[in-house]
């Protein structure tokens, strides 16, 4: 697990996806594997979601499925 | 004679519709695909047929709508494609692009939004995407219609060519006969274990193809202006304080204008259709054909056509919220809440549109891509107040409520709790349709917040007469059949005329009731109907109710708001004004107990029976369409009336 926390507006690489293989799947459909970029958009606490663009998209996954992303700020 | 089938395909939200109107203008038809409740819109362009798929992620998404795209794309491989790229998301959109260009079917790339990439400075070498993909590529605006003349022309001229391939030789395997390719089959194939690895390369094999070319071919994709301001919106409109005031401003006043807006035509169909009906009644010769066209054919009809002004008015509403992209959020902000009933912020359309009419809201259920929620919603949305159940809880509070008591009168303290209770009761049925459900919901759970756009209302108002003439036609059959049915149980009577007539007399000369019935309110009380009133009244008494009140409730099982009309029948008010109607059920003696027959606890009794009964063959009729079954209709109709049963009794017994 990524121990800090990606802040708005900061851009990242993903290195690592943990989770099964289901949860792999839905988030390469999703456009998100290891070696994508993504970015944090503004996401409030109160939703629990986590907001990103990743290939031009804005997308909001929950905060528990983010979690299970591991990424490098770049 | 139409020509070649040509699939619609795109990634949710790069113009697919706008585009498909545009081709086929209002030459439509939607068609119902079995198993899974989703419509496949298909119209004529230029001699061939067009189809147009719900959105795709990747040829290996699951979703309902999703799956119904890919198994239509793999089980036609004689199909061509148009493929609808949204410019501003090019890299993402021809990963998908690709992954069908490796079946080696017939396509045409039209990349959409040429209004935003100029107006973005982003500019697209077209002649180097068309180098990467090896087919026709257009750069259009389906908004405005850019483009479309050389798109349409290449439809004619089914200028679809087989695109290059991009990762289709990982699937190749050597065999007896030669070299044979795995990748449709790979697709096709549900029993084939899932390879995330080989998809996992696969994918970076593709992205690596698409970012060497998209790299110098678009210039500005990832940091482009339409991105920052819509990220600058979502600063203010998903804010913890600021969002929720807008949004709950937006809400309020897509609600009054349901209802402000609705008013007039609303009164203006039940007037026309009264007007219609003394007129059938004046022309055509007295009779059953008479009765049968006056008092059941238009009427019936009119049951039907009263609300589309509702749904009509709330697509539009809807459609707008959706194009500018606003929709999106407001599922952002209500995820956190609905998550605890098993739902996800994607229902609250549904279950807000449900406070005007069940109905639209059921319809409205297709955005959700979880099929256990959707059907959770679709079961729940029906238990919130929609606007029929309003004048039942106006004449029943008032007769048992009879002081006003201003803004925090006991009056609209109640009318505020029964609307609390439906939803209360909404989310309760909705947390145990997804616990009980065995219908296997979405593991995961993401929502793509488009980008903000000024709305296409061309598009807008072809989905508003689409759900509407879909409404009138489903919904309108059933509600018709009832209201026939309702019609032979209230005219025809097992006892003779002459024995009617007879009873009548005595009736008439014996009763010391100052409030005589008239003859219509006795030919009532002597038809089946008036027998199954008097039929039920054992299983009825007991929640306080009378055989008045069943002839009121069995009426209005085919829509709630009958049982004003038929109260005002059975007890003999020639108007329906509320404040007559009220003044007489508050007069009505208990034989029983020589007291008032609505006391608080028949009314409380009767206004909860109101919550929770499902009393709408709209509602029932449009359920069924939804779910593809009259099992579930079944299901919900036993269940609330189980539930109204159980709620007016307690209430009776306690209270009383």
């Amino acid at each position: 697990m990524t121990p800090s926390i990606l802040n708005t507006d900061e851009r990242a690489m993903i290195t690592y996806i943990n989770g099964d293989r289901e949860f792999k799947a839905y988030l390469l459909h999703n456009g998100l594997t290891i070696g994508s970029v993504i970015y944090k958009n503004y996401s409030p606490r109160y939703a629990s979601l986590t907001s990103i663009t990743v290939n031009g998209r804005m997308i909001s996954l929950r905060q528990t499925d983010f979690n299970k992303i591991d990424w490098v700020r770049i | 004679m139409v020509g070649k089938d040509i699939f619609l395909v795109g990634k949710p939200n790069s113009g697919k519709t706008s585009l498909f109107n545009r081709l086929t203008g209002m030459n439509q038809k939607v068609g119902n695909f079995a198993g899974v409740t989703v419509d496949i819109t298909t119209g004529v362009c230029k001699g061939q047929q067009l189809s147009d798929l719900p959105g795709l992620r990747s040829l290996r998404s699951m979703t309902p709508e999703e799956k119904i795209s890919r198994d239509l794309i793999l089980s036609n491989p004689e199909a061509a494609i148009l493929f609808v790229a949204s410019g501003t998301s090019l890299s993402d959109d021809l990963l998908l692009f690709s992954e069908i260009a490796d079946l080696q079917v017939p396509m045409i790339l039209a990349i959409n939004f040429k209004d935003e990439l100029s107006k973005n400075h982003i500019n697209i070498n077209i002649h180097q995407i068309k180098d990467l993909v090896g087919c026709p590529v257009l750069l259009i605006n389906a908004k405005d219609g850019s483009g479309l003349d050389e798109l349409k022309h290449f439809i004619k001229k089914s200028a679809h060519k087989v695109p290059s391939s991009f990762c289709r030789s990982l699937y190749e395997e050597v065999t007896e006969d030669g070299v044979e390719n795995t990748y449709r089959r790979s697709m096709i194939d549900k029993t084939l274990p899932v390879d995330i690895e080989l998809h996992e390369s696969e994918f970076l094999k593709r992205q690596k193809i698409i970012s060497s070319v998209i790299r110098t071919a678009v210039t500005k994709e990832e940091d482009s202006e339409h991105l920052g301001t819509s990220k600058k919106w979502d600063k203010v409109l998903l804010h913890p304080v600021w969002g929720l005031i807008v949004f709950l401003a937006v809400m309020y006043l897509v609600f009054q204008a349901v209802f402000a807006f609705s008013g007039i035509p609303m009164d203006w169909i039940d007037g026309a259709m009264s007007s219609l009906s003394s007129w059938a009644g004046e022309t055509i010769p007295d009779g059953w054909v008479q009765s049968l066209v006056a008092d059941a054919i238009i009427p019936g009809i009119g049951g039907v056509v009263i609300f589309i002004p509702q749904i009509a008015i709330l697509f539009f509403l809807l459609g707008v919220l959706e194009h500018t992209g606003y929709l999106s959020r407001i599922s952002y902000i209500s995820d956190n809440f609905l998550r605890r009933f098993g739902l996800s912020g994607k229902s609250i359309i549904p279950l807000m549109s449900s406070w005007a009419c069940a109905i639209p809201a059921i319809m409205s259920t297709r955005i959700l891509d979880d099929p256990k929620e959707r059907m959770a919603v679709i079961m729940a949305s029906p238990l919130m107040t929609c606007s029929a159940r309003l004048p039942v809880y106006t004449i029943l509070i008032s007769v048992i409520f009879p002081q006003e008591g201003g803004f925090f009168g006991a009056q609209g303290l109640m009318l505020l709790g029964l609307y609390l209770l439906g939803v209360v009761a909404t989310l309760v049925v909705a947390w145990y349709v997804t616990k009980r459900s065995k219908i296997k919901g979405n593991q995961y759970w993401s929502l793509e917040l488009p980008v903000y756009r000024m709305p296409n209302w061309r598009n807008i108002w072809t989905t508003v007469y689409q759900k509407t003439k879909s409404f009138v036609i489903e919904a309108g059959k059933v509600i018709f059949a009832i209201s026939i049915l309702l019609w032979l149980l209230a005219s025809f009577s097992p006892k003779s005329q002459q024995y009617k007539e007879q009873a009548y007399a005595e009736y008439k000369a014996t009763t010391t009731d100052a409030t005589l019935l008239t003859e219509e309110a006795f030919d009532v009380e002597y038809s089946y109907l008036g027998y199954l009133g008097k039929g039920i009244e054992p299983i009825i008494k007991p929640l306080g109710y009378d055989w008045k009140i069943g002839i009121a409730l069995i009426s209005s099982f085919a829509a709630r708001e009958v049982f004003v009309g038929t109260i005002s029948t059975v007890y003999s008010i020639g108007s329906e004004e509320d404040a007559t109607i009220v003044e007489r059920l508050r007069n009505e003696i208990n034989l029983d107990t020589g007291g008032p027959r609505y006391t608080l606890a028949t009314g409380i009794s009767l206004l909860l029976f109101y919550v929770f009964a499902l009393q709408c063959m709209s509602t029932l009729a449009i359920v069924k369409k939804e779910t593809g079954q009259w099992k579930y209709a079944l299901w919900q109709f036993v269940l609330f009336f189980a539930l109204a049963y159980v709620f007016a009794l307690a209430a009776f017994q306690l209270l009383k």
